[in-house]
């Protein structure tokens, strides 16, 4: 396969993988966080009697307030410094060989000398940990757990899908020449 | 006909080593047969857990994670949730000092049963007080130091509390005598060998004291073997004729060893009293716990010295002592190191209570 029909397979396996995701999930285990405002006494006993009040019938619901932008997530780790600004990249490396993998993150680490400024996060298979502790990219891993955990493995692929759908991403079995650019590898 | 065994979900933080991990291997292993361990980990090092026979997945900590701490509760919320939707356990043991706000929120939307917290103690002064109440779980364990013994701080639940013995991950017979854990190691059974164990260096820099550390062992006419973490982000330059070795656990080839230097975390020092090698223990002042305070405790059990070994005329002094009482293990009184047996006791007991109602 070329690198552009395998970039492009990669585009469209994530945008079905992301399509299929089940929001639900982040409806159920949606986290508010409360501002110390919020927690001072006195706001506490003004919302509670609001709500009393409403209960009772005697004041109206206040008008719905769009709730906080929430802090992005970030692929950037704490102890590297990626320059002025970093950029999200995706390493898919589902069902691959841990040489191959090792050897094809080797060479996307050198392509990284020539492309700085990019904080990748690698979602793979393969559980090489001790490895990839010295790449300094985040690692999303995709376990298969046995049953009734059985389903875990795939609900986890299309969440990670999903939460990266935004994100470039670089197929980890594309043919990598030295004077390549990771830019050109890219799939918008 | 079968019975199914119980799921037990660990969430193991990651700190500065791979203490907390360890400690919910301890509590799996003896769990063997009796329920079935499921790992969501902090901490990386999900080869070992795999290793030793137990599923995982893993999670970015907070520590290494660039994200708000709000955008990294919000997105642990999510992602534990989808693991206690699969995995459906029937209780969740969280190990660390601070559970965090997207685990809690995860647990109580998800509905899950019992959660237990194992919190090892000997915090420093000053430690922040956590925002949790003991009394949001049903049981509260404290993995005791050495010298502890079992021990009911509270009956009632939710919040019963336990003080355990010290928690080791594995029990003494597994630990493999000086000569056979020789031959598994590839050393030579009337070597010498000192053996260094300072932790992976993540957050503290150990290379200015490992590197006159070895150098002062070696000038006794000691090989030197350094003991690679699981996990580290880079390796400590050492010289060539050091010898790198890299297993988990540690604790089961200990005994092949003269002597050993160490940092004085948690397991560290229970390992040390229960393989009783004669240990020369530098604690890390940068960190939550007290090590200094931990390192004197375990001196009371296992032949040790303690020093922070900070200058030359330390490391010099801290390793004539060590040779001066590397014949006293035998004079030590034997302790109670149970803490993992009884632990598993605890959380099983309340799994069958459910399952009995």
């Amino acid at each position: 396969m070329t690198r552009r029909a395998e970039a492009e397979s990669l585009r469209r396996r994530l945008k079905q993988l992301a399509h299929e995701f089940d929001t639900g999930i982040n409806q159920r285990y949606d986290l508010q966080f409360t501002s110390p405002e919020e927690l001072r006494l006195h706001r506490r006993l003004r919302t509670n009697a609001g709500r009393l009040l409403r209960w009772l019938g005697l004041m109206r619901p206040p008008p719905a307030r769009p709730a906080p932008p929430l802090e992005l997530w970030l692929t950037e780790l704490s102890h590297i410094d990626y320059g002025n600004a970093a950029r999200p990249l995706l390493i898919w490396a589902m069902d691959i060989d841990r040489d191959e993998l090792r050897s094809a993150c080797d060479k996307i680490r050198e392509l990284q000398t020539g492309s700085p400024g990019w904080a990748p996060v690698l979602v793979t298979d393969v559980a090489d940990f001790a490895f990839f502790s010295r790449l300094n990219w985040l690692v999303e891993y995709v376990p298969s757990l046995s049953a009734p955990a059985d389903g875990y493995f795939a609900r986890k692929l299309r969440y990670l899908a999903w939460r990266y759908q935004d994100v470039p991403a670089l197929p980890i079995g594309v043919d990598i020449k030295e004077d390549t650019l990771l830019e050109d590898l890219l799939v918008d | 006909m079968t019975t199914e065994l119980p799921r037990i979900l660990f969430f193991n933080i990651n700190g500065s080593g791979t203490g907390h991990l360890s400690r919910c291997l301890a509590y799996a292993h003896r769990m063997r047969g009796r329920a079935r361990p499921v790992f969501f980990s902090l901490a990386s090092a999900i080869e070992i857990i795999q290793d030793m026979g137990f599923e995982a997945d893993y999670f970015v900590s907070e520590f290494w994670s660039r994200s708000h701490i709000n955008a990294w509760n919000h997105e642990l919320a999510v992602r534990f949730g989808l693991m206690l939707e699969e995995v459906q356990p029937d209780a969740v043991v969280f190990d660390g000092s601070w559970p965090f706000h997207g685990f809690m929120h995860a647990c109580n939307q998800y509905g899950i049963s019992f959660r237990i917290w194992s919190n090892r103690g000997l915090y420093k002064k000053g430690f922040e007080s956590v925002p949790v109440k003991e009394s949001d779980f049903d049981l509260v364990i404290q993995p005791g130091e050495v010298g502890s013994g079992f021990t009911i701080e509270r009956a009632e639940r939710p919040g019963r509390k336990v003080t355990t013995p010290p928690v080791t991950l594995l029990n003494g017979d597994e630990l493999l005598g000086r000569n056979e854990a020789r031959d598994e190691l590839g050393l030579e059974h009337d070597g010498r060998y000192a053996l260094f164990s300072l932790g992976p260096g993540n957050l503290k820099d150990v290379s200015d004291v490992a590197h006159g550390l070895l150098e002062e062992m070696r000038g006794r006419g000691f090989t030197a073997v350094w003991a690679r973490a699981p996990i580290s982000l880079r390796d400590v330059p050492l010289p060539d004729d050091v010898r790198i070795i890299s297993v988990y656990p540690l604790v089961r080839y200990l005994r092949a060893f003269d002597v050993v230097a160490s940092a004085a975390g948690y397991n560290a020092c229970c390992e040390i009293v229960q393989a009783g090698v004669p240990s020369l223990l530098v604690p890390n002042t940068q960190v939550a716990d007290d090590q200094i305070l931990r390192a004197h405790m375990t001196a009371r059990y296992a032949p040790v010295v303690v020093s922070p070994c900070d200058t030359a005329a330390e490391r010099r002094e801290a390793v004539s002592r060590l040779l001066e009482i590397s014949d006293a293990a035998e004079r030590l009184p034997t302790i109670d190191l149970d803490g993992a047996d009884r632990a598993v006791d605890e959380i099983l007991a309340i799994v069958r209570q459910k399952n009995a109602q």
